[in-house]
């Protein structure tokens, strides 16, 4: 009796001698009429994902094991797993890696922190719709468009920012672009003005879910506002900063537009990440084989840290979604 | 240890009056409940008394300290939430531990006054679960633990057991009441369930569209209602109410319907007087005041016919048609009879209550 006592309370309640029970499911309830016409609705969708996603994938694995040729007439060559050993021994391979780790660091740890302060800031405000709009028009431009929009403000004859920062003593000379430093600022800058307001909006919808009862209990409990957003508001947003973090960190390592554009990789490739290095390795040197190695490790990658990600925020994910509802 | 005095307080949300000058005095170690149907304006003071709500006009005093402009966390209270409001990323040792860290309590001192918060719940096994795993009841008492670890100066209770099924809640009142007596602490209870009122306060606030309509002990509220209000809102099953009018005949004054006829006692008719009733008035009567006996030889002053009998175990209620007007006995439980039998009804005069039909007051 004493070891009911834990899940089933009060205890004097379950205390009870004889309760009738039945310890067999009538069969009814395991018969439900299986609904095959489900399958046949869903095929339509199922194929064309297939044909868009997976037929790609499928030519990618083919391209990778394989020396594509170009010419016409050619036939291509079994390279089996040469274009990955040889990725080993390729530098530029690497040092691509580690700008992307490091551009991607950059961009989402500013992100994320700017979001986050912008949503609290806007959180529960008067202007929250209007400045929630203005917010989304950087998000609304096509990533080259922002890329154009920053080199020219970049620019050292005519950009505003270059000016600026000549202005404010900060740039001794040369141009930003142009400088290995600055380009990686400067890149980052980008991103960083075309997708905050993006973690902001996810973070906001977050915030407006935060348990008001929870803060309150927190604040009687002798929390001052700044405690109450730490312990509180922040462990209740994870869900939504997990999803942030996951869409901004797989863009990071597929977008290449704005860096193409902006600096095409350079100076000395300072700002080349390896998605820019397999935008030269295939379409520059046209070695399509080797480049669909390169893409296959990213994409390997980007679903292992994907995996991972999801794996540390889980814990608190989960206990906050189910002990929402009650 | 606190008295809590609440003196002209308003609360306004935009244009809406939530709460109309209410003054309360909440005595040291007392019991009081805030009892009333949702929207009276019992959550709104109690949110004031925590500081989560501002106070439009008027002042709170916690003792001798006006609290007006003091935040919730430097005042001194402990709140259980009505849907508990349990930190979910937390165990319920953390939990429980939380209000202690503010503190800046040191370790070993949180552990066991934790331990013995969890101890008088009996919730000791359970420390190292998240609020997920626990059940509505656990969940429960582990938001009263988080009120209990530390010596606050007022608990505030908002509807803590409304959300417990029927039988775990008549468990948690006993329990509570125990441990608001054990204690020793100003407790300030808000319910919509007379029930909890009844049995647990040490005084009762009744309150209706934010207007305080009655103070007293439970008994003072259930014997004596100042209105129709209160009398119809406190006991389970409801005041029978019926429209009567006075009837003066030489010196016996009585209440008169097209169904009964009730000669007033001599301390009944001095009341009436006192208050210059005349007319048009409302009668109330509890079930239990009232008397039933089926079949047409019941011996009875009134004639009724059964509506519907609802047995409950031990006693049954008798819901009986007299002409246009409907009254609910209660009694022991005897045979059942049918709808539309007829049968005979009396009431205990001396406890009948009267009302002013316009205003509602209560004359006696």
């Amino acid at each position: 009796m004493a070891v009911n006592t834990i899940d089933s309370e009060p205890p004097e309640l379950s205390a009870y001698r004889g309760v009738r029970r039945i310890d067999h499911t009538p069969h009814i309830f395991n018969n439900q009429p299986a609904r095959y016409y489900l399958m046949w609705l869903l095929l339509p969708a199922i194929l064309l994902l297939a044909a868009i996603s997976l037929y790609p994938f499928v030519w990618l694995i083919y391209m990778s094991l394989h020396e594509v040729q170009l010419a016409p007439g050619k036939s291509d060559l079994w390279a089996g797993i040469d274009n990955f050993t040889r990725l080993f021994s390729d530098k530029s391979f690497a040092r691509g890696w580690v700008t992307l780790f490091k551009y991607s660091a950059l961009c989402l740890s500013v992100e994320i922190t700017l979001g986050v302060l912008v949503a609290v800031i806007l959180n529960n405000s008067r202007l929250e719709k209007l400045f929630i709009t203005i917010f989304l028009m950087p998000m609304m431009m096509a990533p080259v468009v922002a890329g154009f929009l920053y080199m020219f403000l970049y620019n050292g004859t005519f950009g505003w920012y270059f000016w600026l920062l000549r202005s404010l003593g900060v740039l001794d000379g040369g141009s930003i672009l142009g400088n290995k430093t600055w380009a990686m600022a400067g890149v980052v800058a980008t991103d960083v003005w075309q997708w905050t307001p993006l973690i902001a909006l996810i973070t906001l919808a977050g915030l407006k879910r935060v348990p008001q009862e929870q803060l309150e209990a927190n604040m009687v409990d002798g929390a001052g506002p700044l405690r109450n957003f730490f312990s509180v508001a922040l462990p209740n947003l994870y869900p939504f900063l997990l999803i942030a973090i996951l869409l901004r960190f797989m863009d990071n390592f597929r977008f290449i537009d704005t860096i193409l554009i902006m600096t095409g990789g350079g100076p000395a490739n300072a700002t080349k990440i390896l998605p820019t290095y397999l935008f030269d390795v295939s379409f520059k040197f046209f070695e399509l084989g080797r480049g669909a190695a390169i893409a296959f490790t990213l994409l390997l990658l980007t679903i292992l840290l994907g995996l991972a990600l999801t794996k540390i925020f889980e814990d608190p994910t989960r206990k906050i979604k189910t002990s929402g509802t009650e | 240890m606190a008295t809590v005095t609440i003196t002209d307080v308003w609360k306004y949300y935009g244009k809406t009056m939530a709460v109309k000058d209410l003054n309360i005095d909440v005595r040291d170690n007392e019991f009081l409940c805030l009892l009333g149907p949702s929207g009276c304006g019992k959550s709104s003071t109690l949110r004031m008394i925590a500081g989560l709500e501002f106070i439009s006009s008027g002042d709170i005093y916690f003792g001798d300290v006006r609290v007006n402009d003091v935040p919730p966390k430097d005042r001194d209270i402990a709140m259980v939430f009505e849907n508990y409001a349990l930190y979910p990323h937390k165990t319920v040792f953390e939990n429980l531990a939380n209000p202690l860290k503010f503190q800046k309590m040191n370790r070993a001192d949180i552990t066991e006054r934790v331990e013995w918060a969890a101890e008088m719940l009996q919730i000791s096994e359970l420390l190292q679960r998240k609020p997920v795993e626990l059940s509505g009841g656990q969940k429960q008492r582990t938001a009263i633990g988080r009120a209990i670890v530390r010596e606050p100066k007022v608990f505030l209770f908002d509807e803590p057991i409304a959300h417990l099924d029927a039988k775990l809640r008549s468990h948690m009142r006993g329990e509570l009441k125990h441990l608001q007596r054990r204690l020793e602490t100003t407790t300030i209870y808000v319910t919509h369930d007379q029930l909890e009122g009844m049995t647990m306060a040490d005084r009762i606030a009744v309150m209706h569209e934010g207007v305080l309509q009655q103070l007293g002990t439970p008994g003072d509220i259930y014997n004596h209602p100042v209105n129709e209000f209160v009398a119809g809102f406190v006991g389970e099953p409801p005041m029978n109410f019926l429209d009567c009018r006075i009837e003066r005949v030489g010196d016996s004054v009585s209440l008169v319907n097209d169904n009964i006829k009730l000669v007033l006692g001599g301390d009944q008719v001095r009341r009436l007087e006192e208050k210059s009733a005349a007319g048009e008035v409302r009668l109330g009567i509890r079930p239990d005041d009232l008397s039933v006996e089926m079949g047409r030889d019941h011996g009875f002053a009134i004639d009724a016919k059964i509506f519907v009998t609802e047995p409950l175990g031990g006693d049954m209620l008798v819901d009986a048609e007299l002409g246009k007007d409907r009254v609910t006995v209660k009694r022991k439980i005897a045979e059942m009879g049918q709808p539309g039998e007829p049968c005979g009804i009396s009431l205990n005069i001396e406890k009948l209550h009267v009302f002013d039909r316009e205003s509602g007051e209560a004359i006696f």
